[in-house]
This record gives C-alpha cells, structure tokens and sequence, in this order.
C-alpha cells in the first residue's frame, strides 16, 4: 500500500511542478506580449 | 563624442562585418534596433566595471552574513564535523539531492556520471535540434508546445527527486513520511531486489544465458520501437528533423522517459536491474 502512494506522490509532484512552471511560462510570454 | 580608440574600434568591427558572408546573411534575416553607434557603450569597460563592483559587494555581505551573522539569525548549523561519527543519513547539498535520489534506482556509474553528462549533453544539443524558424531569440509555450512541456518534464522530473530526497529520506535513507517518527529506525525493505533476468527464468522458463539475451533484446528494442513509432504516426515530425536530428531528439527523449520508467519497474516489481553487462549494469 505504501508503493501505491510513494508512487502517486511521485507522479502527482512532477505533473505539479510541471504545471508551476507551465504557468509561469505563459505568464511571461502574456507579459512580453503586451510590450 | 567617441574616442580615437572607440572609433578605431567600431571601424575594425564594420570591416569585419562587411568581409563576413554570415554576417551579411545574418543582417539580411535578423531584425535590428533603430539606434546609432554613438547612443551604445562598450560592455568593456562601462559595463564590467559596474558589474565588478556588483561582485565585490555580495562578497562582502555574503561573507559578513555567514561569518557574523549566522549564530544570531540563528542559522540551523550543525555540530562540528567528526571523523568517528557518520551523520545518519548522509544528505548532500540539496542542489544534489536530486542525483543521490537516483542512487537509489542506478549504480553510482549511470546515476552519477552517465545521466549528468547525458543531461548537460542533451540541454546543449537543444538549438542545434530546433528546426523551428518561429520565435528567434525568444522561445515561446504558444510556438514549441511540445517542445516546452518535453523540458517542463525533464526539469520536474529534476525537481521531485530533490524534493523526495530533502523532505522524505529519512534514516538509512528509507522514505519517511512528514508525519511518521523520524527517530525510529525502519526496517530494512520488506521484498528482495531482483534482476529482470531472473523474472525471466523465473517466470518464462528460458536458460540464465538466454534470459540474460533477452534482457538485451528488451534493451534495445525499447529503444527501436520508440524511435520507430514517432518515425511511422508523425511523418511530418521526422520530415521536419531529418534523420540525424530525429535520432538524436528521440535517443534523449527515450533516455529522459526511461529514468522514471526504471523507477517504476524498481518500486512496483522490485527490479534491482533492467540489463546486466559484464561491463555496466543499468
């Protein structure tokens, strides 16, 4: 059982950080859009 | 007004320019400022002089910070180093923690030399892959979707092994969870690691030698079938790399998805290695 949620957190902290990352990308690519 | 030594030099640098035939492509294909020389500055010495000035300052408040103010900030030092004492567990610098996570997954050769050197390898070979004429000089989510979200990956991929190594790597280096007692030892991990060839024996029945083989097969066909597939579903990908930038594009992006793919194949079926060479085991 402790697999399954080592292996949730791994997966769901990648897709979570992928997802910050992906919404500072647009973010700043709105900003310097706008210049 | 510029100087004779500024003048002399922007002269050298027009002729320069003029004698070059890259350069003249590069001026019929790139956009320019509308500015004149006389509005610019050298970087040398206008603005490295500022910049060493920048340096020398966060030396001082670096070292003045960490020599006589960590005691009062109270910063979480530990006690003095020891030779007879081995701190349990041994954490590297947290900007490390990410490769000795994959300690854990890989032998120290693969995890520490052979996939940082892939990495850094991979991350310059990136402009030379790029066929995309769009955005030059800015690289953009709306222009390089895929492009973005296959780094986005890589980069999160990083980040939660550093995450798992600070934050949930307790004694002898066993996962620990924030709220279980991190004072008490756990037992050693319940299965017994196993090689990929020993399933195989075990559960297809073929000879050690022959399993070991199929090991390599699976090797290299995990390789050939995800260079094929994109190479058959998404022709005009392949068109617009060519073959020796698709190989080299698919070859890091297999060898990128296949960390985690062995993490997986390490935590759910207890797989010690994937394939066993006399000369490295991965």
């Amino acid at each position: 059982m402790e697999k399954l949620w080592i292996g949730l957190f791994m997966v769901g902290g990648t897709l979570l950080i992928m997802g910050i990352f992906l919404v500072l990308t647009i973010l700043l690519e709105k900003h310097f859009k706008k210049r | 007004m510029a100087t004779e030594h500024e003048e002399r030099g922007s002269h050298f640098l027009e002729k320069e320019l003029n004698s070059s035939r890259f350069m003249e492509k590069v001026k019929e294909t790139t956009l320019r400022v509308q500015k004149e020389p006389e509005d610019l500055a050298f970087v040398w010495p206008h603005l490295v002089y500022i910049e060493f000035i920048c340096l020398l300052l966060t030396a001082v408040i670096l070292v003045v910070l960490s020599m006589g103010l960590s005691p009062s900030l109270n910063a979480p030092l530990e006690e003095m180093a020891s030779p007879d004492t081995t701190p349990n567990p041994m954490k590297a610098p947290w900007y490390f923690l990410g490769l000795q996570e994959l300690l854990v997954f890989f032998d120290p050769w693969i995890a520490g030399v052979v996939l940082p050197v892939l990495i850094i390898m991979g991350l310059m070979a990136i402009p030379y892959i790029d066929p995309n004429p769009k955005g030059k000089g800015y690289y953009t989510f709306s222009e390089r979707r895929i492009a973005v979200l296959t780094f986005l990956f890589g980069l999160a991929l990083w980040y939660i092994l550093i995450v798992v190594g600070v934050w949930l790597r307790g004694l002898d280096w066993q996962w620990y969870w924030p709220w279980e007692d991190w004072t008490v030892h756990k037992p050693p991990g319940g299965a017994q690691l196993v090689d990929l060839e020993v399933l195989i024996q075990k559960y297809v029945g073929l000879a050690p030698i022959l399993s070991n083989l199929a090991t390599y097969a699976i090797m290299a066909g995990y390789y050939v079938v995800g260079i094929s597939v994109p190479f058959l579903l998404f022709r005009k990908f392949y068109k617009s790399l060519g073959f020796i930038r698709y190989s080299i594009t698919m070859f890091f992006f297999l060898t990128m998805m296949g960390v985690p793919l062995k993490i997986f194949l390490r935590l759910v079926f207890d797989i010690k290695y994937v394939l066993v060479t006399p000369w490295f085991k991965i």
